[in-house]
């Protein structure tokens, strides 16, 4: 598994790259009468990744690959956006993000109650006052919101 | 000499009280604007035009001037402290400029892209006060084919030059390739690779991929090696300990005062913009630079590059939008918008029929862009303190400005999603080495060029002969095969001379 993940993007290329050359010429058309076709870029560009990523693999290969490991914590900023995500759902994008930002200083990072609440309040001011009073971007409200 | 009347008249057009000010508050509002993740120009011109509406039309214009300027300068102020850039012309700014913040020269970092997009601005509002219409009637010459072979010279030119092996660069190009032709195709209007999501029908957009590739894979990694980021909550920046000293302002000129020309010349063409600009004016001052080597590493030669192309370049999109009425760039067509909103007809004609109009626009170009300066150099001490902030605090006002920015750009939450699933690459991206900033530029170059390539075909009738009958493009073919060759045939020359002295 290790080895494998010193190949990850690679791996990715080519099977991308490949499924790019398939859709391409078969689905896309490369060509159309005078000009291209939809599929002639993507099957240019996926077939010049997928030969890329083959030579990439073959000089590491013969550079001496090193096994790579994946670290779970990086999961855990993902494992926060998700979160705003589903908070956004209740009680909107913008409170969930402080209160995701407020548990991230006080609980992850282990800050005092005071500097992880005057942190939050600050960055949720700045944040409102900029994009939703200045620039009026139309923040959702989630499902509280739509309630009140 | 007449244009330097007409000038000396635009001033005093400009520098009445409500036109100083107009441009002031548009420059700082710019500035804001352009150093907030996600809004970029053409997002921040639209919002903040509204604004103008009430105007006189010279006050009006000017003000949107101010913005779009202040936006070039802001835009930078982000990708230097946080690695977020605020729009893709700063994207190349990031690379040096973050590793300067690294290596806790953030303030010098800051202050070479205020004095570098300074030159920059003044270099491209010089050549536009005296060469407009001559550099329209160029951009002009810049048919399908000529597009096709300058943005095939950038696509490869940053694949070849980014890291040593150009396997990893080439391979980030086409990555980014691919992400770009999600969506819809330009050559026929059908909808590719987007699994019928509707979300996906116009393709990803930028904002969220930059935001997410920079931004967001970067808080995983401060995340998970907390000691690299140690640079954060460190020690105190002073105003002094950032002024460029004899060396550094030395290293900038030069490579400032050559992509200040090269960025208004390709501002001009249509459809490149500043991203181009500073994407080709970068390459080109790593390949002769003499700090070319040490760019990407955090070197104030390589934000001087950057920076001055894409201030130039917002100059220069003002000489076709004024002398032809073809905008650009994105927010070229905005200003455009706004022209004819007030009731003006850009094109040849409006020099002579509204010369106290264009010529106050002008000379307002000029005051802007020391007003940029200064307001941008007075933020600098406070801009210095967010490098204060710890790590454990700075990572949720990143995932924050990453989650908030990347809705801004289209008020929609599958921007969101992108930009998180753009981090997660991002991330894996970094940590098998591979560049991001190709990546970034053939996302930004792919619809174009697959747009330009069909319509050469189109209009030569299927033949690539065209590619070698218009001179301007044989040039861009050659130069690109000179860039592919000549490293090769040096390396091997190299190798010759070591074999023959051993």
């Amino acid at each position: 598994m290790s080895y494998l993940l010193s190949f990850i993007i690679e791996i990715i290329g080519i099977l991308t790259g490949l499924f790019y050359v398939i859709m391409g010429v078969t689905k896309y058309g490369l060509w159309a009468g005078i000009t291209i076709n939809g599929g002639f870029m993507p099957a240019v560009c996926g077939g010049l990744v997928s030969i890329l990523c083959v030579l990439q693999i073959i000089t590491k290969i013969k550079k001496g690959v090193k096994p790579d490991t994946f670290d779970p914590k990086a999961m855990v900023p993902v494992a926060a956006m998700v979160l705003i995500l589903v908070c956004n759902a209740l009680i909107g994008l913008l409170p969930a993000c402080m209160a995701i930002a407020f548990l991230w200083i006080k609980f992850i990072e282990k800050y005092s109650w005071k500097t992880s609440l005057v942190v939050t309040v600050i960055l949720y001011l700045a944040t409102y006052g900029i994009f939703k009073l200045w620039l009026n971007v139309p923040f959702p409200t989630g499902l509280i919101g739509e309630l009140l | 000499m007449e244009n330097i009347l007409a000038l000396f008249q635009g001033f005093s057009t400009a520098l009445t009280p409500a036109n100083l000010i107009a441009a002031m508050a548009g420059c700082f509002m710019g500035i804001v604007v352009g150093a907030m993740p996600g809004i970029g120009s053409l997002a921040g011109c639209s919002l903040l035009l509204p604004l103008t509406f009430h105007m006189e039309p010279v006050t009006g214009i000017i003000m949107l001037a101010g913005i779009y300027y202040g936006n070039m300068f802001g835009g930078a102020f982000s990708a230097i402290l946080l690695n977020i850039p605020g729009d893709a012309p700063a994207v190349m700014t990031a690379l040096d400029g973050y590793a300067m913040t690294r290596k806790n020269k953030g303030g010098k970092a800051l202050f070479a892209a205020n004095v570098a997009s300074f030159i920059g601005g003044t270099i491209g509002i010089i050549i536009l006060t005296f060469l407009a219409p001559t550099l329209a009637k160029i951009g002009l010459k810049f048919g399908p084919a000529e597009m096709t072979t300058l943005l095939l010279l950038a696509f490869c030119s940053i694949g070849w030059m980014m890291g040593d092996d150009p396997k990893y660069g080439l391979i980030s190009t086409f990555f980014g390739a691919m992400l770009a032709l999600i969506g819809m195709d330009p050559v026929n209007g059908a909808t590719r690779f987007t699994g019928g999501n509707v979300n996906l029908f116009s393709g990803l957009t930028f904002i969220p991929v930059v935001i997410g590739m920079f931004g967001f894979s970067q808080v995983i990694e401060m995340f998970l090696n907390r000691s690299d980021f140690s640079f954060l909550g460190g020690e105190k920046l002073t105003i002094r300990g950032s002024l460029l000293n004899r060396k550094e302002m030395q290293g900038i000129l030069p490579n400032a005062i050559r992509s200040g020309v090269l960025g208004c010349f390709i501002g001009v063409l249509p459809g490149a913009g500043a991203t181009i600009a500073s994407f080709i004016s970068y390459m080109t001052g790593k390949r002769i630079s003499k700090e070319g080597k040490h760019f990407g590493e955090g070197v104030v030669e390589g934000i001087a590059c950057s920076e001055a192309a894409n201030n130039s370049a917002a100059a220069g999109a003002f000489a076709p939008l004024l002398s032809l009425g073809i905008p650009g760039s994105g927010t070229a067509a905005v200003l455009l918008g706004g022209l004819m909103m007030w009731g003006l007809q850009p094109g040849p004609r409006l020099f002579a029929e509204q010369g106290e109009f264009c010529w106050g626009l002008i000379a307002s170009m000029y005051i802007g862009n020391v007003v940029c300066i200064l307001i941008a150099i007075a933020v600098i001490p406070f801009l210095t303190k967010i490098l204060k902030v710890p790590a454990g605090i700075m990572s949720p006002i990143i995932i924050t400005l990453c989650v908030v920015g990347a809705y801004a750009a289209n008020n929609n939450m599958f921007d969101v999603y992108v930009m998180i699933f753009a981090g997660f690459i991002g991330y894996f991206l970094n940590k098998n080495k591979y560049p991001i900033a190709p990546l970034l530029l053939a996302f930004v170059l792919t619809y174009d060029l697959e747009k330009y390539l069909s319509q050469s075909f189109r209009i030569n009738g299927g033949s690539a002969s065209i590619f070698i009958k218009k001179p301007i493009a044989l040039f861009f073919l050659a130069v690109m095969v000179l860039m592919a060759v000549v490293p090769v045939i040096i390396k091997k020359v190299k190798a010759i001379k070591g074999t023959a002295k051993e």
